[in-house]
């Protein structure tokens, strides 16, 4: 929180005790109020008045959140089945993906792997995607009722996976470690994100049907990955020649040509560095926060009790925060359930217990959600209309991915063939 | 502290955490050392002392009553279980008063049966009770941990008051009687719409309480209830006959009570006088899912096991709630009986060092 924010909550905490004196007196004063008034006990008008005041000051603090809180959460469990359909495209995108890069099938249009990231925001308007069939809807309702659909409890709604077609996620079996001698990062798995590995409703397809689509070989992204690295690296080369022609070094221009005929000798040769003085330090932000706060205290600002009162209000806090977080939305949804709902099994804490027995209740919810969400698709695509996307897309639009992510990947992979002596297309 | 002022008092504390932290973080940035320090980092720290100095505000500021919270959650199973023990001295009194109303036994300074009830609200100084013994807390534990005791639970009213002779005997001479609802049964006689009310507020106050008919079973001591109340006046038989109303003037209706949470008196309020948008908040704020008693006492248990920082295991049972519910007792009861030997520690702590006990809550 900003020393800015700090001041505005001040402000705002200031306006509201005005409000209170303000609704207060005008209550008391405007005659206006009396008619509501009449017939009653003065002292208990007095109280009322009170209550009134501080009740209004609570709605123009709260009310906005609450609002909107209670309109996105009337609407979730639909939204969530809408956008819960479209794993059922995903997946089948990724078939496609994972067939495509094994050179099994040729796609229209499609001539480098980037191509799959822009569908995954937009599989409403893939064309060479078969729409969903009915049996398809009924395997992804048998595994979002399984145990192995780990991302229906109401806590995850807001972070459903954001990687379907991320090819190198899906084959990843440990946490990434960030390689920063890295020159092609563009197929990497992301940092930090919460679905890390082969989703769990893709290993519950593949083995319905049998099949193994991580085994499937990438020939075509690692010839694209392979002719990618080439350019940049003999980019780079080039920017560190110029780089040290600035600064005034003997004809750099002389060596360039080898260095660029090695490394398209060898990708993986290790090239110079282009920004030699560029700043190694670590940043803060990557340091454990507690000790270089201690640190800081002790050395630079002792402060009586600041040590307790830090680890009170953490204390406080972290328990508030992460203990029962989960737990309060899964104890808002039973709240919610009409049915009786059981406790299937006792578990050694409360929190346990709750958490599942919402789960399976929102698992239900959502089930039946789906067949309706289902059969909307399907009266749109009869009627010949788009269906529905799954969410409003967020980020770069169609045009502008088209312009500055896929034009460029396409123009390093043809420069790479370029530099290779190949032929500038992507027959390879 | 009225709503304007709790405004105010927080409006204060953001300005006070503001001013800390821009103090800080300026003292700091002036400090060489500070400076020299920084230069570990990328960027030469940027951005790290403004961070420090509001966390540092936030604690200075808010840390308090985070820490109050924490010492009272730390101390709140010994202050209860403190004032359980006297439930104990409770019985004996009330044994004492049984016993002294028969006749069996004169007590320095006791002249009315009144005065159990005052010593009753004043236990911790009561002189006429022999002191609480081992043997006492161990009956009383088996009882908190047992199914007899059902005042423990998020919610649930403890027993209010203790010495209350002449209405504990009529409950439980119809309960012995076989009566369902004593309390019921004792409101017969009051108008249509107010039996219920009644019956249940009777049984809520006035039942003998468990930890008596418990503590009788055990000791023996059930006949007391049943020895003659020699020097108390005759019983009271103002429940019998109807409350008499006082006559009122048809024309002009005596005024009545507005009560602060009236809603409906607020929405009309709020249409006739406030912006559409006030009206809007406080639809999305108050009309929820109608909090019916149920619901409340749901999210009473709720916040109880949330304050628990130990695991609290729950059995499965085919309904959620009531298997919450029981988790909670059955913590609570646990919670206060691992306090029962401190507390008790404590009591023959004073004891022997002859110190007053203080006075419960």
């Amino acid at each position: 929180m900003s020393t800015e924010i700090t001041r505005k909550l001040a402000a705002e905490r200031r306006q509201l005790a005005q409000l209170v004196r303000d609704t207060e007196h005008e209550l008391r004063t405007n005659p206006d109020y009396l008619p509501y008034f009449a017939g009653y006990t003065p002292a208990s008008v007095a109280a009322f008045i009170g209550a009134y005041a501080q009740r209004k000051a609570r709605y123009v603090l709260h009310g906005p959140n609450q609002v909107q809180h209670s309109e996105r959460h009337a609407a979730e469990l639909h939204t969530e089945a809408d956008q819960r359909l479209w794993d059922i495209q995903q997946k089948k995108l990724f078939d496609l993906q994972c067939r495509w890069r094994a050179k099994e099938i040729e796609l229209p249009g499609v001539n480098i792997y980037q191509q799959f990231g822009e569908w995954e925001g937009h599989p409403e308007r893939c064309g060479f995607l078969p729409p969903i069939a009915p049996d398809e809807v009924e395997l992804y309702r048998t595994y979002l009722l399984s145990p192995e659909c780990l991302d229906a409890a109401d806590h995850y709604s807001d972070w459903r996976p954001d990687n379907w077609q991320n090819y190198a996620d899906a084959h990843l079996t440990e946490e990434p470690d960030f390689d920063p001698d890295d020159f092609y990062r563009d197929d990497e798995a992301s940092m930090n994100n919460f679905h890390p590995g082969y989703l769990p409703w893709y290993r519950y397809h593949d083995r319905h049907h049998g099949a193994d689509m991580l085994a499937l070989p990438d020939r075509r992204g690692e010839r694209q990955k392979h002719y990618a690295t080439v350019y940049l690296k003999a980019s780079h080369a080039r920017q560190a020649a110029e780089k040290a022609a600035a600064a005034g070094a003997t004809s750099p221009a002389d060596t360039l040509p080898a260095v660029i005929a090695a490394i398209v000798a060898d990708p993986d040769a290790p090239v110079p560095d282009p920004a030699p003085d560029r700043d190694r330090r670590t940043m803060w932000g990557h340091y454990n926060w507690d000790e270089l706060f201690d640190e800081i205290a002790e050395s630079f600002d002792p402060t009586p009790r600041l040590r307790q009162l830090k680890e009170a209000m953490d204390a406080g806090l972290n328990h508030r925060d992460n203990d029962n977080d989960e737990v309060s939305k899964a104890f808002e949804v039973l709240m919610e359930a009409e049915e009786l709902v059981p406790l299937e099994a006792g578990a050694d804490d409360w929190r346990d217990a709750l958490v599942t027995a919402a789960t399976d209740l929102r698992k239900r919810w959502l089930a039946e959600a789906l067949t309706t969400v289902y059969e909307q698709y399907r009266q749109r695509l009869t009627l010949g209309l788009r269906p529905t996307p799954p969410s409003e897309h967020e980020g770069m639009s169609r045009e502008k991915y088209e312009k500055h992510v896929l034009q460029v990947q396409r123009d390093w992979v043809l420069g790479g063939r370029a530099l290779c002596g190949e032929p500038q297309d992507f027959n390879y | 502290m009225n709503t304007a002022d709790h405004y105010d008092q927080e409006a204060d504390d953001f300005g006070e955490q503001a001013r800390i932290a821009e103090e800080t973080e300026a003292r700091l940035a002036a400090d060489p050392a500070m400076q020299a320090w920084l230069k570990n980092f990328w960027g030469d720290g940027g951005g790290l002392l403004a961070h420090y100095a509001e966390k540092k505000a936030r604690y200075l500021v808010h840390g308090p009553s985070w820490l109050a919270a924490e010492e009272s959650r730390a101390t709140q199973p010994l202050t209860e279980a403190t004032e359980r023990l006297w439930e104990i001295q409770q019985k004996k009194l009330f044994n004492l008063q049984c016993e002294w109303r028969a006749g069996l036994l004169d007590l320095p300074g006791v002249e009315t049966g009144a005065e159990f009830a005052d010593w009753g609200r004043d236990i911790t100084r009561c002189p006429l009770l022999p002191p609480i013994g081992a043997e006492d807390v161990a009956l009383y534990r088996a009882y908190l941990l047992g199914d007899d005791c059902v005042d423990v639970g998020a919610g649930i009213i403890g027993q209010p008051t203790w010495q209350e002779y002449d209405l504990f005997r009529q409950w439980h001479r119809l309960e012995e009687a076989g009566s369902e609802s004593p309390g019921h049964d004792l409101g017969r006689a009051l108008p249509d719409g107010m039996q219920d009310s009644f019956g249940r507020l009777f049984n809520l106050l006035f039942r003998y309480p468990e930890w008596y008919a418990y503590y009788d079973l055990y000791r023996g001591t059930g006949p007391l209830l049943r020895l003659p109340d020699e020097r108390g006046p005759a019983p009271s038989p103002a429940l019998a006959a109807p409350p008499e109303e006082p006559p009122t003037d048809p024309l002009e209706p005596p005024l009545r009570h507005l009560s602060t949470t009236d809603l409906q008196l607020s929405e009309a309020l709020i249409k006739r006088f406030e912006s559409r948008d006030v009206l809007r908040f406080m639809r999305a704020m108050e009309f929820q899912p109608e909090q019916d008693a149920e619901t409340e006492a749901m999210y009473a248990v709720y916040e109880e096991l949330c304050e628990a920082r130990d695991p609290v295991p729950v059995a499965a049972g085919p309904d959620w709630r009531e298997c919450l519910r029981q988790a909670q007792v059955a913590h609570e009861k646990r919670t206060l009986t691992d306090a029962l030997p401190a507390a008790y520690r404590d009591y023959c702590l004073r004891e022997q060092a002859g110190i007053a006990h203080p006075p419960l809550g």
